[in-house]
């Protein structure tokens, strides 16, 4: 199967030359992206997602490895024009929102009427109508990324490459973005999304990649990696709160968690007891849980390296 | 080619403030001897011309030297690109950008000089093939420049730019092969040969628009190879 983004043992490193100390961004960094899926890419700061990003796009180029985006390799300028891309902290011609989200649709070697009903129905996806001829120049934050995304679907890509899309947005033009990604990955787009807003990654992507110091940390399905694999939660009512002494109480049941080993101990002591099981479910974590827990092997292995 | 001409004018209109007071400089210069002088001298016009030159060659190399560096800083450049540009097609648009504004400017001291041709022995035609001459040495200048700056900073680019153009200048003196290197100096001499009604080096010419396009594809070539996006997170 072709994918639409691989990165093939790619490492990048800055300076190192006649600069003082050279910096490792990316270190045999391997990555196949799907056709047709929403790949989320998160990472601490400092850990290779824009780096990487701009390897796939042909801006920066790898120390060593290559890589191929929609079949061809990287830097491939032909190439980018079936993919849309935001930058983080994007800037643009100081133009009209209507012209700017026009030029750049231009650039793509779009051409009228097509690109006039484009650039309309861009203006309206993203709210940006009754702006549509102010200067962007003048736009907040918010609006400005607005404008960003409408730049980079505008051509409609086959792969959409978005750096940190919804930080600044608010919540109702969030959900409209998000279901335009849903949208897009049901007509066959790929969508990859680097981001640090853990709930909306957590919402909408199938795959979920977690770099740490330029390699992939933990790489798999959403679901997969958000499920604990040893805890379960148990609630039971009509139980004296002694009798599950380590167990939270709320609304006149008690919520216990425990590892799964444990579970068949706890709705027999439960019924023993008189009382009745309400659910018992795999615990799940969050996706924040899963990236706190990295930052926290990573910090705990970086102590350890001092301390040697 | 469209998407490069989308990036000239875009260059262009960014400039355009810049570009008129420096324009207007120009026409009011021009206006000012016009009115100050009934009959203007030829070293006048010679000083007019000669000093515009100056600075029409000053503007070019500046403008080109750091347009590549203000388009990565302001980030811009990656949108851009992202569009399926090539980055030699993204310097040509700069280039042409570059160019474009010098033409302005250019117009400007036609203008200017427009008002001092009827107190004068000068000809409209004399005048307006002056003009072109100096317009192309600002595009070569910008092309030097631009070549520099993709990987050198704006300041050594900008250095490095006069250096080539002075060598132009040195050779020019030391012998007569001197008008096929580097000839800015060497157009802006036929410019004011042509008010002069004096022989002009007609190979400059051909000269300056063959090393206007090396340059331009040796920066493309270069910036080929070169990150444009270096921040790191």
């Amino acid at each position: 199967m072709a994918y639409a983004l691989e990165f093939d043992q790619v490492s990048k490193q800055y300076g190192g030359m006649l600069q003082s100390k050279p910096v490792q961004a990316l270190n045999d960094f391997n990555l196949q992206v799907e056709q047709g899926e929403i790949f989320g890419f998160l990472g601490p700061n400092g850990s290779g997602k824009t780096t990487a990003i701009h390897i796939a796009l042909g801006f920066v180029r790898p120390t060593r490895g290559s890589g191929r985006m929609l079949g061809q390799r990287f830097g491939h300028a032909p190439t980018r024009r079936q993919v849309g891309f935001l930058a983080e902290n994007v800037a643009f011609y100081h133009l009209s929102a209507r012209n700017v989200i026009r030029t750049y649709g231009q650039l793509n070697g779009m051409r009228d009427p097509i690109l006039r009903e484009r650039v309309r129905a861009m203006l309206e996806v993203f709210e940006l109508e009754d702006v549509a001829d102010r200067n962007v120049g003048k736009f907040s934050r918010g609006m400005l990324q607005r404008v960003g995304l409408a730049q980079a679907m505008v051509n409609d890509p086959e792969l959409l490459i978005l750096d940190e899309p919804t930080s600044a947005l608010d919540p109702l033009v969030r959900v409209a973005v998000r279901e335009l990604l849903l949208a897009a990955r049901k007509s066959g787009k790929t969508v990859f999304i680097s981001s640090h807003l853990l709930s909306e990654i957590e919402m909408i992507c199938d795959r979920v990649a977690i770099l740490d110091r330029g390699r992939v940390a933990r790489l798999g399905k959403t679901s997969g990696l958000l499920e604990s694999t040893n805890q379960c939660e148990v609630v039971v009512q009509g139980v004296k709160a002694e009798i599950f002494p380590e167990a939270a109480a709320r609304d006149g049941r008690l919520y216990l968690q425990a590892p799964i080993a444990m579970q068949r101990a706890i709705i027999e002591r439960a019924w023993a007891a008189g009382g009745e099981v309400v659910s018992v479910n795999p615990v799940k974590k969050s996706l924040e849980s899963v990236f706190l827990e990295l930052a926290a092997t990573h910090a705990s292995k970086k102590g350890q390296g001092e301390g040697e | 080619m469209r998407a490069t001409l989308l990036i000239s004018f875009n260059f262009l209109r960014q400039m355009r403030w810049l570009l008129l007071i420096y324009s207007l400089i120009a026409i009011a210069f021009g206006l000012g001897l016009a009115l100050e002088n009934e009959i203007i001298k030829s070293e006048d016009v010679e000083f007019f011309f000669g000093q515009q030159a100056f600075y029409a060659v000053g503007i070019a190399t500046l403008l080109a030297a750091q347009a590549n560096l203000n388009e990565r800083k302001s980030r811009r450049i990656l949108g851009v690109l992202s569009k399926g540009i090539e980055r030699k097609d993204y310097l040509a648009g700069l280039l042409g950008g570059v160019i474009a504004t010098t033409g302005v400017f250019e117009a400007g001291v036609l203008l200017g000089a427009v008002c001092i041709i009827e107190r004068s022995r000068f000809s409209f035609s004399q005048v307006f093939a002056a003009v072109m001459l100096m317009w192309l040495s600002c595009c070569l200048s910008a092309a030097i420049a631009m070549f520099f700056s993709t990987f050198l900073h704006p300041l050594l680019a900008v250095a490095g730019t006069f250096i080539l153009i002075g060598s132009g200048w040195a050779a020019q003196r030391i012998g007569t092969w001197g008008n096929a290197v580097f000839p800015v100096y060497q157009l802006n001499l036929d410019a004011n040969q042509l008010l002069q009604h004096a022989r002009t080096q007609p190979v400059a010419i051909p000269v300056a628009l063959l090393e206007i396009i090396i340059f331009w594809l040796l920066a493309g070539w270069i910036f080929e190879r070169r990150d444009i996006a270096v921040a790191i997170e």
